[in-house]
C-alpha cells in the first residue's frame, strides 16, 4: 500500500494546447510531454523544470518515445511523419515518410537501432535507424483497424488494435500470436517481468492475459473507458495495475486480488478524461496527464522528502 | 457578294464558293503596277494626303518637320495673355487637344460616333427612373421588356454578308425534294421545271444530346468546375470603379454599419489544420474508434446504393420465338360460349400439357421405395424427439434443430461429399451424426471443454441442414463439390473467438496463432537468430494470412511455395534419371579430364556449362551464327579468370586425388552463382555419399552456405555431381 505514488510531487504548466502523451524515457530521470502545439517538450520531473522544446511536426504530435542514451528523440503524429530528433540540437536528423494515416504510436527497441510505428492506417511499420534507407524494414498489415499501442520487449513487437485483437510478433520464434479482446484495444503492454500481457479495451475492463496461452488472468474494472485512448501500465514491481479514467480519476488495482486500491483526482472535474499515463521504470512515480490541467507528478511521501533534502 | 450557289451547267464549278472574291487582275500592266511599289515608297497617307509618322496606320501621329511632331520655328509656349474686356478663359487641357482628326475619327482611337452600347445599362436607369418619375402601377415599367437593343453579333454580321437571312438555315442552298412531292390543284404544265429553284436548308437546332446520370451527385449538383473559377463573369467588370467602403455610404443604401472597415485578427484563421481537428470528439488525439457521425457534412447524404449505374440486359428471346400470338382454337371456342369456366377447366387451358412432374417419370417401384423412405423418416424423427427430449436436458427448439434428419443422413453419409475432409476424425464425428448413433460424451470428445462440445454439435446442424438433399431419393442423380469452403470456416473462427471473448473464455478459443517471417535486418537489429534463415518470405504467409490488404505480398509468398513445391518434384524426377545415365557418363568424363589437364580449350567449358543455360547451348547447336557466338564467348571470359589457377593445383598425372578435383568444380560453382541465382531454391539433401564429401570440403563454410549449394546442385547441373560422385569412388 504504502508503495504506490500518493503525493502530488510537481506540475507543469507550458504546452499552449492539449497534451498528448507523456513518457518517461528509459533511465526515467526526465520525460517527454508532446501535445497538440506541434511541439515535444523535454522536462525534469523531479524538479519540476522544463528543459528543452522541439519543434518540427506540422500537425500535432501524438506519441514521443527517447533512445536508451537519452541521444535521440522519435515522435510521430496527424502528418503521418516520424521524426528523428537530437536531443541536444533540436533538429530533426531523419524524417521517415511512408504511413497512410496518423501515427499513433512510436517505439524504440532496445538498442535504439529500429523504429517501430503504429498508424491509424491499420499497420505497424519498422525503419531501421542505422541504414540509410528511408523505406520501412518490414510492413505489419495484419491489424484491420486502427493500430493504438505498441509495446516493445527485446524479442517482441505487442500491438492492439481497433479491431479488437492484441497481437504479438514473436521474432525469436517467428510466430504471430493473436488475441481476440472483441473490443477496441486502446492500450497493450507487458509485466516487467515477460510473462503476462496487459490489455485496456473500450469496454471499461483492463485484463491481464497469459502471454504464453492467452488465458484470462485477471480482469479489472471500476474505471470508465468507452470512448477514448487510455493508457494502463503496471507499477514498476508489478504488484498493481494504474490505468487512466473518463472521470477525471487515475485507479490503481492490486495485482492479484482485482480490487481498486487507490484513486487520485487528476482534475475536480468529473469531465476531465485521464488519458495519458507514465510509471517509472524502478521506482514508485507516476506521471499523468489528462484533457484538463497541467501534467502532474505522484510520488511517495517519504520520496518526496528525500527530494527535499537533495534540493536543499 | 457571296455566291452560295451550286454552279450545275459547268463541270469545272462544281465546288462552293465562299466569301468575298479578289478583284481579278486583268492585264498585265496591271501586275507590274502591282509590283513596282518599292519598300521606300510603302508610306501611308492620311486623308488630307499627308504622310504617315513611320507607318503606323492609325492611332499614330502625323510626321512634322524632320520626321518629329515639332514645327520649323520649334515649339513655342503658350502666351499669358488677359485683358480687362476678356478674361482669360481657365485652360483646362483634355485628351483630344493631343489627338490629330483621324483619332477621332471611325477607326481612331478616340472615336466619336453614335452607336448603341455593347451592354445596356437597364439596372442603372430603371432604377433612376423608378425614382424620378413615380408611376401609379408599382414596378418596373411594363414595356421596358420588350424594348431590348438589337445588335447583331459579327458572325450573323458575316453570314447576312454573304446572304444569310434570318430564319435560314446555314449552309449550302438545296434543290427541293422533286419526287413525290404533292401538288395541290391542278398542276401547271411546266411544273417539272422547278428543279432551278434553290432554297436554303431548314433552321434545325441540333439535337441536344441527353446525358446519361453517371454519378452519384444530387440533381442539378456539378461540384466545382474549373471552368466556373476561372471564367471572367466572376471578376468584377468595372475596372476603373471605385469601390470598398472607404469611399462613403450613400444616403440610399442599406449597410453603413462598418464605414472604416477595422481589420481585426478574430477575422482570420491561425491555424493550418484539417477539418478532422475540429469535430469536437476528437480532441484528445484519439484515432481509433469514432463513431461514423462525425466525419459526415451537413449538406451531404451518404450514397445508400453503391453503384447507381444499373444495367439491365435485354431479355432473352429464346430462339424460337415467333413474336404473333396465336389463339388456340380451344381458348377461342370456351370463351365463345359465353360460359363461365370451371376452375378445372381453367387450368386445362393455361396449363401446358406437356409438362410433367418430376416424379410422373419415376417407375412405380421407386414410387414405393420414396414412400417408404418418408413414412421411415417421419417415425424416425417423431421417435428420435422423444428420445432427445427424454435424455437430454435441452429445450424443445435446440432438439428440433439439432435431431439429425436420419433418413436424409443416412443418404449423405453414403454420398461422397466431405464437408470436413480436412479433418478425418472430424468427419467421421460428423458421420456419427448424421446417423444419430452419436453420442457427445464420447471418449473422442472426452478432452473436449463442453463449449467446444457445444460448438461442434452446433456447426454439425448448420451442416446437415445446409447439405439437405432436395429429395432424398433422387440424390444419387446428382454429384457435389468435395470441399467445404474455407473462408467460410474463418469466418466462424472469427465470431467464435470475439463470442469466446464475450464470455470470458480466454485461451484457446480466442489465441491464433500464425507463422510470422521476421525480416532479417529485425532479427539482426534485436540481436535474434533469424528463425527462418532460409526462408524469402517476409510477413505472414500468404495461405495462412487473415484478409490482408498488401496484395503484393501475397503474390510474392505464394509464388515463393509454389516454386518450392515444383522444385521439389523436379528433383525427384532429376535424381531417377540421374541413376540411370551415371554409368554412361562415368567413363566419358573421365577421359575428358584426364585430356585437358593443363589449361582445358574453350569447348570443354562449353560442353560442361551448356546445360546452365538453355542459350548456350542453342549457340552451340547453331555455329552458323556468329553472333551468338560472340555472346557466348563474353559469357565464358568472364568465368575462365576464376578458373585459371586450377591447373596449377592439379597434378599432371591421370590419378587425381578426389579433392583438388573437388575444389576446382567448387570454384567453378562459384564464379557461376550469378547465372543461377535466379533459381535459388529449396530443395530435399542429396544423396549421402555426395554429402559427406561436401562437408569434407567446406569445412569452413557454414551450414547456411552449404544448403544453398545443395539447392542450386541439385536444382541445375547434374553433370558436377556425377563428376565428384565418380571421383569419391576412386
Amino acid at each position: 500500500m504504502a508503495a504506490l505514488p500518493n503525493q502530488l510531487a510537481h506540475e507543469f504548466h507550458g504546452h499552449q494546447d492539449a497534451i498528448r502523451a507523456i513518457r518517461f524515457t528509459k533511465s526515467g530521470e526526465y520525460c517527454l510531454t508532446c501535445s497538440a502545439d506541434k511541439t515535444v517538450r523535454l522536462w525534469n520531473p523531479h524538479r519540476g523544470l522544463g528543459i528543452k522544446t522541439y519543434k518540427g511536426p506540422g500537425q500535432e504530435v501524438l506519441d514521443a518515445t527517447a533512445a536508451h542514451d537519452n541521444g535521440r528523440i522519435i515522435c510521430g503524429g496527424r502528418d503521418k511523419v516520424v521524426y528523428l530528433l537530437d536531443v541536444s540540437t533540436g533538429q530533426p536528423i531523419r524524417k521517415y515518410r511512408g504511413h497512410y494515416g496518423a501515427i499513433n504510436c512510436v517505439k524504440f527497441n532496445e538498442e535504439s537501432s529500429v523504429i517501430i510505428t503504429g498508424s491509424y492506417d491499420s499497420t505497424v511499420r519498422v525503419w531501421d535507424c542505422k541504414s540509410r534507407t528511408y523505406d520501412p524494414i518490414q510492413v505489419m498489415e495484419e491489424a484491420k483497424d486502427s493500430i493504438t499501442s505498441l509495446f516493445v520487449s527485446n524479442h517482441e513487437i505487442l500491438t492492439g488494435s481497433v479491431d479488437g485483437k492484441a497481437r504479438r510478433y514473436d521474432i525469436r520464434f517467428g510466430k504471430l500470436f493473436s488475441d481476440t479482446v472483441g473490443q477496441p484495444v486502446t492500450s497493450v503492454s507487458l509485466s516487467r517481468d515477460g510473462l503476462c500481457v496487459l490489455v485496456s479495451s473500450l469496454d471499461n475492463h483492463i485484463r491481464l492475459l497469459d502471454k504464453e496461452n492467452g488465458e484470462l488472468l485477471n480482469t479489472f474494472k471500476g474505471h470508465s473507458n468507452t470512448e477514448y485512448k487510455i493508457d494502463s501500465s503496471l507499477t514498476h514491481d508489478d504488484s498493481h495495475i494504474v490505468s487512466g479514467s473518463e472521470d477525471g480519476k487515475i485507479y490503481f488495482w492490486d495485482l492479484v486480488e482485482g480490487n481498486v486500491v487507490q484513486t487520485l483526482k487528476q482534475s475536480q472535474s468529473s469531465s476531465c478524461i485521464v488519458y495519458s499515463l507514465s510509471y517509472h521504470p524502478n521506482s514508485a512515480c507516476l506521471l499523468s496527464a489528462g484533457s484538463e490541467g497541467p501534467v502532474k507528478v505522484w510520488k511517495r511521501q517519504e520520496d518526496m522528502k528525500e527530494d527535499e533534502d537533495e534540493d536543499d | 457578294m457571296a455566291d452560295l450557289r451550286r454552279h450545275d451547267d459547268s463541270d469545272e464549278e462544281t465546288f462552293v464558293r465562299t466569301g468575298k472574291a479578289f478583284k481579278i487582275l486583268e492585264t498585265d500592266e496591271d501586275i507590274v503596277k502591282a509590283k513596282e511599289k518599292k519598300a521606300k515608297e510603302q508610306y501611308v497617307l492620311d486623308k488630307q494626303g499627308r504622310r504617315r509618322f513611320h507607318g503606323a496606320f492609325t492611332g499614330g501621329f502625323s510626321a512634322g518637320y524632320f520626321n518629329t511632331v515639332g514645327t520649323k520655328e520649334g515649339w513655342s509656349p503658350a502666351v499669358f495673355s488677359s485683358s480687362r474686356s476678356s478674361k482669360v478663359a481657365s485652360k483646362r487641357q483634355r485628351p483630344e487637344d493631343f489627338m490629330d482628326e483621324e483619332d477621332l475619327d471611325v477607326f481612331g482611337i478616340a472615336p466619336r460616333l453614335v452607336s448603341t452600347r455593347e451592354d445596356f445599362e437597364k439596372e442603372k436607369s430603371s432604377f433612376s427612373a423608378s425614382k424620378a418619375t413615380p408611376s401609379v402601377i408599382p414596378g418596373a415599367p411594363p414595356l421596358q421588356d420588350l424594348v431590348i437593343p438589337t445588335r447583331s453579333t459579327i458572325g450573323a454580321r458575316l453570314l447576312k454578308s454573304m446572304g444569310w437571312k434570318e430564319g435560314q438555315g446555314v449552309g449550302p442552298k438545296i434543290a427541293p425534294e422533286s419526287e413525290g412531292h404533292k401538288v395541290y390543284g391542278c398542276s401547271l404544265p411546266g411544273a417539272s421545271d422547278s428543279n432551278d429553284f434553290m432554297f436554303a436548308p431548314k433552321d434545325i437546332a441540333p439535337w441536344k444530346q441527353l446525358t446519361f446520370k453517371d454519378n452519384t451527385h444530387g440533381i442539378g449538383y456539378k461540384g466545382m468546375m474549373d471552368a466556373e473559377v476561372l471564367s471572367s463573369s466572376t471578376f468584377t467588370k468595372d475596372l476603373y470603379g471605385m469601390s470598398g467602403q472607404a469611399f462613403g455610404v450613400g444616403a440610399l443604401e442599406e449597410d453603413d454599419d462598418d464605414i472604416y472597415s477595422q481589420e481585426s485578427l478574430t477575422a482570420y484563421s491561425h491555424t493550418l489544420s484539417s477539418e478532422q481537428e475540429l469535430s469536437g470528439s476528437l480532441k484528445y488525439g484519439w484515432t481509433g474508434a469514432i463513431s461514423s457521425e462525425l466525419w459526415s457534412l451537413a449538406a451531404f447524404v451518404k450514397v445508400r446504393h453503391g453503384n447507381i449505374l444499373k444495367k439491365y440486359p435485354p431479355p432473352y428471346v429464346p430462339k424460337d420465338f415467333v413474336p404473333i400470338h396465336k389463339f388456340t382454337t380451344t381458348a377461342i371456342e370456351v370463351s365463345q360460349t359465353g360460359l363461365p369456366l370451371s376452375a378445372y377447366e381453367r387450368q386445362n387451358i393455361v396449363s401446358d400439357q406437356s409438362k410433367k412432374s418430376v416424379f410422373d417419370y419415376v417407375s412405380s417401384e421407386d414410387k414405393k421405395k420414396i414412400d417408404n423412405i418418408i413414412s421411415q423418416s417421419k417415425s424416425d424423427n417423431k421417435k428420435k424427439a422423444q428420445q432427445s427430449r427424454s435424455t437430454t436436458n435441452q429445450p424443445h427448439t435446440q432438439v428440433n434443430r439439432t435431431a439429425p434428419l436420419s433418413a436424409v443422413g443416412q443418404t449423405m453419409i453414403s454420398g461422397d461429399y466431405q464437408p470436413f475432409c480436412d479433418s478425418p476424425a472430424k468427419q467421421l464425428r460428423y458421420e456419427q451424426y448424421l446417423s444419430g448413433k452419436r453420442k457427445f460424451n464420447d471418449s473422442e470428445t472426452s478432452s473436449f471443454t463442453e463449449w467446444e462440445r457445444k460448438k461442434e454439435l452446433d456447426e454439425f446442424s448448420r451442416k446437415a441442414r445446409l447439405l439437405k438433399p432436395l429429395s432424398t431419393a433422387l440424390s444419387d442423380k446428382f454429384t457435389r463439390g468435395v470441399t467445404a469452403d474455407v473462408q467460410d470456416d474463418k469466418n466462424e473462427n472469427d465470431e467464435d473467438a470475439s463470442e469466446a471473448a464475450k464470455i470470458g473464455l480466454f485461451g484457446v478459443m480466442t489465441r491464433e496463432q500464425f507463422d510470422w517471417y521476421p525480416h532479417r535486418v529485425i532479427c539482426k537489429r534485436f540481436n535474434v537468430p533469424d528463425p527462418y534463415p532460409n526462408s524469402e518470405i517476409v510477413g505472414v504467409p500468404a495461405a495462412v494470412a487473415p484478409v490482408s490488404s498488401n496484395k503484393v505480398l501475397h503474390f510474392e509468398s505464394s509464388s515463393a511455395v509454389d516454386v518450392v513445391q515444383e522444385e521439389e518434384e523436379e528433383d525427384e524426377e532429376e535424381k531417377e534419371k540421374e541413376e540411370q545415365e551415371d554409368h554412361n557418363l562415368e567413363e566419358k568424363e573421365m577421359e575428358d579430364l584426364q585430356a585437358d589437364v593443363e589449361r582445358p580449350p574453350m569447348e570443354t567449358f562449353v560442353s560442361i556449362f551448356a546445360d546452365a543455360s538453355s542459350d548456350t547451348e542453342e549457340a552451340i547447336a547453331s555455329n552458323d551464327e556468329p553472333q551468338i557466338q560472340e555472346k557466348k564467348w563474353k559469357n565464358l571470359s568472364d568465368i575462365v579468370p576464376v578458373v585459371q589457377p586450377l591447373p596449377q593445383a592439379l597434378p599432371p598425372m591421370a590419378s587425381t586425388t578426389p579433392a583438388t578435383v573437388k575444389n576446382s568444380t567448387k570454384v567453378v560453382e562459384t564464379a557461376q552463382d550469378d547465372n543461377l541465382s535466379t533459381q535459388e531454391v529449396f530443395g530435399p539433401p542429396l544423396p549421402p555419399n555426395f554429402t559427406e564429401n561436401e562437408e569434407k570440403f567446406s569445412s569452413s563454410h557454414t551450414t547456411h552456405d552449404h544448403h544453398k549449394h545443395h539447392k542450386r546442385k541439385s536444382s541445375s547441373s547434374h553433370k558436377k555431381e556425377k563428376h565428384k560422385r565418380k571421383h569419391s569412388r576412386h
